[in-house]
């Protein structure tokens, strides 16, 4: 009480103007500490949050093999003997490979010492070795994205070559063994009449990988689900047909504009995909109009068959390009009627379903 | 004089001296009692006061803290706060919300009644609320309330307030985007950084090792370039003008309304649409005559349009997708085209190259052009791929957003 006393004693004592001061100081403080109680009652803010996932943009690129840069899926020239018969040396001799190889020729030994030829090409040892048919040239491509469980695949051509384009599905393996057991399949063998397992090398495509060309395409998604950057990076791929073709010009499977049984395309005015490309214009050449064919990924038939995605929605198929030489009614290849150099453009798309 | 006159005179002067005396005692004494007075007026005062200060005090504690569960602590006057409240079982990403925000909660189970007099679960919260939602999934997953988002997807927020006292309630609701990218994490030389097991071997998922992550908030350029210096992710920090322009395209691409014609017939598009556009980002919410432990919908839809065609063609001609608005409501098609005008930075990408060397104003005239009857197919074509391309960078570059929805009472 007293000391109380006092501090009013000596606020009273002090001079006018501290005085002043004071007071005013304290009853700042009084009303801070006021408002400050009286803010806090009347000020209630709550808030309320949901949070969301945003999915990957419905994404589709064509790449060559190994997703690799399109500038690696190369077409190039195809040798009209190339397409026949066995696969053959520079000597033009039927090039015997050891069994369970994709490329090693296995040459003839006598004690020691490699056989040559009179025009010095080498022997190849025809008892333990195998030759591989060649019948086709085949390419290897893949289709990748995210966010989508269907997608067309679609091809056009033109048709100045005598040549049959096939597509079908494709696995990737990355050693030559999973390769070949996945090419093995039963075949009647004609000299015993029973089946036995036959090693289908020409299904096997081999596919060099080009170094840091491994993309999806630009924009680059966040992801990249298929980044095998941790693995070891394969030089070598290998791509084994699976299942039947999804399109065949033999057949005519999935072409939209074939011409009845001949391999060209409609040229009327009528006809939708010619209309679209050429208007009323009918001044062109035959083979010029190109042939377009599609397929639906996954097939809508087939159950089994899935776009299999991993956990960011992203996926990638791999499929295999074949081309041939056409047959006449009696199943003979045309390859030796085509003496003249022509080129054929080939388009490949793919289009969300 | 005789003697006793004089003596009476002495004792008359005694007497005059001591009742002077008397009084000037009386007076000290009455002196002393008014210095005591004013002494005491003045302690009383300033005890009063420091009362006053301490119960005022608490009151707010009190009341401004409700999960201090003061039960029967009925302290109530006039604008009492509120509550927020959420309906359904399921909650979307709550782990990663709760990694960015750690005050949310998840809300206790209350029972409330609605609107209709009906009584319900509620989930309630005193504080930060994340809000509930239906099943998302048909599939037997854990994770039941997840919400993957594309373009074309809307839904509804599941907001409730809760008022804790009878009466009017006015409250003042501003939303907002919040976006996050998950970023990479790498060690400082260059190597990513996988995620350990408990044996210190890097866990391998189908036979892949799994690249580290870390959610960023992405809110300037100088904090996401910091953030992806720590994380040593050069990729993150060259494209750090694409992760921040993919945040203001999110923030442009979601849009906000009161209410939604749920009418979704596949044969006429037309027959969906929402109504009252949030186009600023707030909306006020007014109850009159509420009641204490019911739950008043707070209407709140969000839609990320799929197409420009949706926003702003006229007519279903050439649309791809139902309207974000009625077409026959002038109003709100009219907001909408505002908005496109006012934050068409956040809407289209690229208008530095679609509209090379055109001003804002021009650019304003485009939009209002593929707004009018007819529509000008030329700048539609323009301004969609402007706008699909800004969907395309929030696909790529944001993984998740969160909406925040603050409710300020109004005093």
């Amino acid at each position: 009480m007293s000391k109380i006393k006092q501090v009013f004693e000596r606020i009273g004592r002090l001079p006018r103007k501290t005085k002043i001061k004071t007071m005013l100081i304290l009853a700042f403080v009084v009303c801070l500490t006021v408002s400050a109680g009286v803010y806090a009652w009347f000020n209630a803010q709550k808030k309320a949050a949901e949070m969301f996932k945003v999915e990957f943009p419905n994404a589709l690129y064509i790449n060559a093999g190994h997703r690799e840069d399109r500038v690696n899926f190369e077409l190039g020239a195809i040798d009209v003997e190339q397409l026949d018969g066995y696969e053959t040396d520079e000597y033009g001799n039927i090039i015997y490979f050891a069994p369970n190889t994709y490329d090693t020729p296995l040459y003839l030994f006598d004690n020691g010492v490699q056989q040559f030829n009179e025009d010095d090409s080498p022997k190849y040892d025809t008892e333990n070795g195998v030759p591989h048919k060649v019948k086709s040239k085949q390419y290897a491509f893949s289709v990748s994205g995210a966010g989508m469980d269907s997608f067309i695949l679609q091809l056009g051509h033109t048709t100045n070559n005598k040549l049959n384009y096939r597509i079908y599905n494709a696995e990737q393996f990355t050693t030559i063994g999973a390769a070949i057991t996945a090419a093995t399949w039963d075949e009647v063998n004609p000299g015993t009449g029973e089946e036995e397992p036959v090693v289908h090398y020409e299904s096997i495509v081999k596919y060099d990988t080009s170094a840091n060309s491994h993309t999806e395409g630009q924009p680059v998604v966040a992801y990249d689900p298929f980044d095998d950057s941790e693995e070891a990076n394969p030089t070598t791929l290998y791509y084994v047909k699976k299942g039947a073709a999804l399109t065949d010009l033999s057949t005519g499977k999935g072409y939209l504009n074939q011409d009845g049984s001949s391999k060209l395309a409609k040229k009327q005015t009528s006809d939708t995909y010619y209309k679209e490309t050429y208007k009323t214009y009918t001044n062109v050449q035959d083979n010029a109009v190109p042939l377009y064919c599609q397929a639906v990924i996954p097939d809508p038939a087939d159950e089994d068959d899935l776009i299999e995605i991993d956990e960011n929605k992203g996926f990638s198929r791999y499929f295999i390009l074949e081309v041939t030489w056409q047959t006449n009614e009696l199943g003979q290849s045309l390859a030796n009627q085509s003496e003249d150099k022509e080129t054929d453009m080939l388009y490949l798309s793919a289009k969300r379903n | 004089m005789s003697a006793a006159q004089k003596i009476l005179e002495e004792s008359g002067d005694i007497m005059a001296q001591a009742e002077q005396y008397a009084e000037s005692k009386a007076e000290e004494a009455k002196e002393e009692q008014r210095r005591r007075k004013k002494l005491l007026i003045k302690l009383g005062i300033m005890m009063t006061l420091t009362v006053l200060i301490l119960v005022l005090t608490t009151i707010a504690w009190f009341a401004s803290n409700v999960s201090t569960t003061a039960g029967g602590m009925a302290v109530t006057a006039g604008g009492a706060t509120f509550s927020l409240a959420t309906k359904e079982q399921y909650i979307s990403y709550e782990d990663v919300l709760k990694s960015a925000d750690s005050t949310y909660d998840s809300g206790t189970e209350k029972t409330l009644t609605d609107e209709n007099g009906d009584d319900g679960t509620f989930y309630i919260s005193g504080g930060s609320l994340i809000l509930h939602c239906v099943d998302q999934s048909d599939e037997d997953e854990q994770a039941h309330g997840n919400k993957d988002i594309q373009p074309g997807e809307w839904d509804k927020f599941n907001l409730y307030i809760v008022p804790a006292e009878a009466g009017d309630l006015t409250a003042n609701i501003t939303l907002e985007v919040i976006p996050f990218a998950t970023l990479e994490v790498y060690n400082s030389d260059g190597t990513p950084k996988y995620v350990l097991g408990e044996n210190g071997e890097p866990v391998t998922v189908n036979g892949k090792y799994v690249h580290e992550t870390e959610l960023v908030r992405i809110t300037t350029r100088a904090e996401f370039v910091a953030k992806a210096q720590e994380l040593h992710n050069t990729k993150a920090e060259n494209d750090a003008d694409e992760y921040l322009a993919s945040a203001e395209y999110i923030k442009g691409h979601i849009m906000f309304f009161g209410g939604a014609n749920n009418n979704l017939d596949e044969e006429d598009p037309e027959s969906f649409y929402f109504t009252d556009p949030y186009t600023d980002g707030t909306l006020t919410f007014t109850g009159t005559a509420l009641e204490t432990d019911h739950a008043y919908e707070i209407p709140l839809y969000w839609m990320w349009p799929n197409t420009l065609g949706q926003i702003a063609l006229p007519s279903a001609d050439g649309r791809k997708g139902p309207a974000v608005v009625s077409d026959s409501d002038s109003t709100e098609k009219a907001a909408l085209v505002d908005y496109l005008k006012d934050n068409k930075s956040k809407v289209f990408a690229n208008l530095g190259t679609l509209y090379e060397g055109k001003t804002d104003s021009e650019i304003n005239d485009a939009i209002d052009s593929v707004a009018a009857t007819p529509s000008d197919s030329a700048n539609f074509k323009k301004l969609s791929e402007g706008y699909n391309k800004a969907d395309f960078h929030i696909g790529t570059y944001i993984s998740y957003f969160a909406v925040e929805i603050n409710v300020d009472k109004q005093a």
